[in-house]
């Protein structure tokens, strides 16, 4: 029985549903040495600003139970080294490449996003949010919904390509999820990194520079499973599930719960095959389930009621 | 590099330390490159631990290791027992630039701690080269002086230091060599230690390469987890990467702090 992987989303054809997650697949050229790339559905490049970005000091990363605290700091080439030196070689490669953008103003995100639509080898645009707004005193752009609005409505005006939005945790997801939506958006992404902490207590010191992380990992998967069910309970449009995958079954979760596709981070950096083992663990779900398309398995709890 | 599914063939356990022999179809590494290695222990800990490449025989298919025990990581990596599992990505990381010498140049090896182990084997191919170096080992006390027996086995011009006087010269590392004058000085060990002698050497003429450590998440170069600050040739500052435009770097270039 031939196994139908395939996807869509917004008019667009994903081979499978296994998407890399942005920050945790580079530019799509560091698994060479492991695994084809052009076997994911698609690859969510490192996220990009209008100009260079350093990033934070180390130490930068710090491991949690079954998780990991990131305060990386958005670092990237920026935005024109990547158009010069990166996107030429992705047009080769057969999949879906996402650029994913952020800024610390709206017109860097109107910017940036008019710059990547015109990229041919871009597919997919997706807006990181959970980035602090300079003009609004820092706050996170994606925890406010009127903020979530007016950033998504923007960008969405100079844009033809599909356009994502990934959301935060932090704040109210369901609002924030609708806001995004009546803005425009053609889907969202959930979730990003968990707002976190660690602190040495021998030597009074933060375990990462910057003393705030993002909390990624298998410990945020249960969490995030709750917030895509949440946020497909509030709009219509579809839904990418983001959060702790580590493997096939976590995957099919989030399909089950209504997602059209799920990203996987943090467990490409501890099993860089991960992606092989998910897409075979797949196959193998759908056939012990005598099923032959993921279609068959997106959406099918969608409609269980709550409870045991 | 590549992951590798690797069996332990043997693990030989002293105080704190584990010498681990693997067995595994990996590719051959150069000194000063390193591992990525997880056992099968599920979600906890999360992340493989960076571990140097202390030997290997690819011939016959074994690497060896030499891990201490300093946390919940290294910990289950020095418990594994003959016939575990354990997967390790590798080898990762730049080494240390042998190409460069000649056997006319005088070549000082100092380490401290778990930065020994490479040296050990950067030893070994300098030796097959035809090139004899000078090593020197310090540490806290007697009982933290490791691989003394393997160093002179080779025939190497080993001297040690300890802070407590135990054993060798009393004090830091730095105050064996402060009056030679090498080539080469090629160094690992604490942060402390290698900043000592950056300074020490930071003088024409001397070409000296440090391997840095980092907290690492991946250790392939994809999460930016491990960058530190140096200075490139217009002495612009930037960061580079500890596992790929790492570990070593030449002690110049490096923003010590
Ligand atoms: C390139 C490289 C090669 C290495 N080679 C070896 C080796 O051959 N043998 C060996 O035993 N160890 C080696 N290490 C160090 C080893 O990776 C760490 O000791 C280990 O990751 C600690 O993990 P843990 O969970 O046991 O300790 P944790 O609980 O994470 O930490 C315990 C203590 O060790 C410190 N620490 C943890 N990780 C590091 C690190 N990467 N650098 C500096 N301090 C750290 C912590 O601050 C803490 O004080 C190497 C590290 C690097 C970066
Ligand atoms: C080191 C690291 C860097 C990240 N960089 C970005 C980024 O640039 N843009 C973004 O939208 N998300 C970024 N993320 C978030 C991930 O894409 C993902 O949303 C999150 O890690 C949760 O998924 P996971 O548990 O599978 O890692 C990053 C995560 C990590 C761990
Ligand atoms: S450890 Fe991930 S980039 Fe170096």
């Amino acid at each position: 029985m031939d196994i139908d992987l395939s996807t869509e989303i917004c008019g667009i054809k994903f081979k499978n549903p296994v998407l890399l997650a942005s920050g945790c697949a580079g530019y799509g050229e560091e698994f060479d040495p492991f695994f084809d790339i052009s076997i994911v559905g698609g690859v969510c490049l490192k996220g990009l600003s209008l100009n260079e970005n350093e990033g934070n000091n180390s130490p930068r990363i710090w491991e949690t139970p079954s998780g990991m605290i990131n305060a990386i700091g958005l670092q990237n080439i920026g935005v024109k080294r990547f158009l010069k030196e990166k996107a030429s070689k992705l047009r080769k490669i057969e999949t879906v490449f996402i650029a994913n953008f952020y800024g610390s103003k709206i017109d860097d995100y109107v910017e940036l996003a008019k710059i990547l639509n015109d990229e041919e080898s871009i597919k997919v645009l997706e807006m990181n949010i959970s980035c602090p707004n300079v003009q609004e005193g820092g706050i996170q752009f994606g925890s406010d919904p009127s903020l979530v609005y007016k950033i998504v409505s923007s960008c969405k005006r100079v844009v033809n390509k599909p356009l994502w939005v990934k959301l935060t945790p932090y704040g109210e997801i369901k609002k924030t999820s609708k806001s995004a939506y009546e803005a425009g958006a053609d889907a969202l992404v959930a979730i990003n990194t968990i707002p976190s902490m660690a602190i040495d207590v021998e030597n009074f010191k933060f375990r990462v520079s910057n003393k705030v992380g993002g909390l990624s990992g298998p410990a945020i998967h249960p969490i995030a499973l709750k917030m895509v069910y949440d946020v497909l309970d509030e709009v219509p449009i579809p839904v990418i599930g983001c959060g702790g995958v580590s493997k096939a079954q976590d995957g099919v979760e989030f399909l089950l719960i209504g997602a059209k596709a799920f990203q996987v981070g943090t467990s490409l950096f501890y099993n860089p095959e991960t992606p092989v083992e998910i897409i075979e663990g797949l196959k193998d779900y759908l056939q012990r389930k005598s099923l032959n398309s993921v279609s068959d398995i997106i959406g099918k709890m969608k409609n269980n009621k709550l409870g045991g | 590099m590549k992951v590798v599914d690797f069996t332990v063939e043997r693990a030989k356990r002293f105080n704190l330390y584990c010498e681990l022999v693997l067995r595994g179809d990996f590719k051959p590494s150069l000194p000063g490159q390193f591992y990525m290695l997880k056992g099968d222990w599920g979600y906890h800990p999360l992340l493989p631990r960076p571990i140097s490449v202390m030997d290997e025989d690819v011939k016959d298919g074994k690497i060896f290791f030499l891990i201490k025990n300093v946390g919940e990581g290294s910990r289950r990596l020095t418990e594994l027992k003959r016939g575990d599992k354990i997967s390790g990505t590798g080898p990762l990381g730049n080494c240390f630039p042998i190409d460069k010498i000649s056997n006319k140049d005088f070549v000082a090896i100092v380490g401290g701690g778990v930065g020994v182990p490479p040296l050990y084997y950067l030893l070994k191919k300098l030796n097959e080269n035809g090139i004899k170096p000078h090593f020197f080992e310090g540490a806290k006390t007697k009982g933290d002086l490791i691989l003394q027996g393997k160093i002179r086995k080779l025939g190497c011009d080993l001297k040690l230091a300890t802070e407590d006087g135990s054993c060798g010269k009393k004090g830091f590392v730095t105050e064996l060599f402060k009056w030679i004058n090498p080539d080469f000085i090629f160094a690992c060990g604490p942060y402390e230690m290698l900043k000592a002698i950056a300074k020490t050497f930071d003088k024409d003429g001397v070409n000296c390469y440090v391997s840095l450590e980092e907290r690492m998440a991946c250790g392939y170069g994809i999460c930016l987890g491990c960058s530190v600050r140096t200075y490139d040739e217009r002495s612009n500052e930037h960061f580079e990467r500890v596992c790929c435009e790492g570990p070593i770097f030449d002690s110049k270039r490096v923003k010590w702090i």
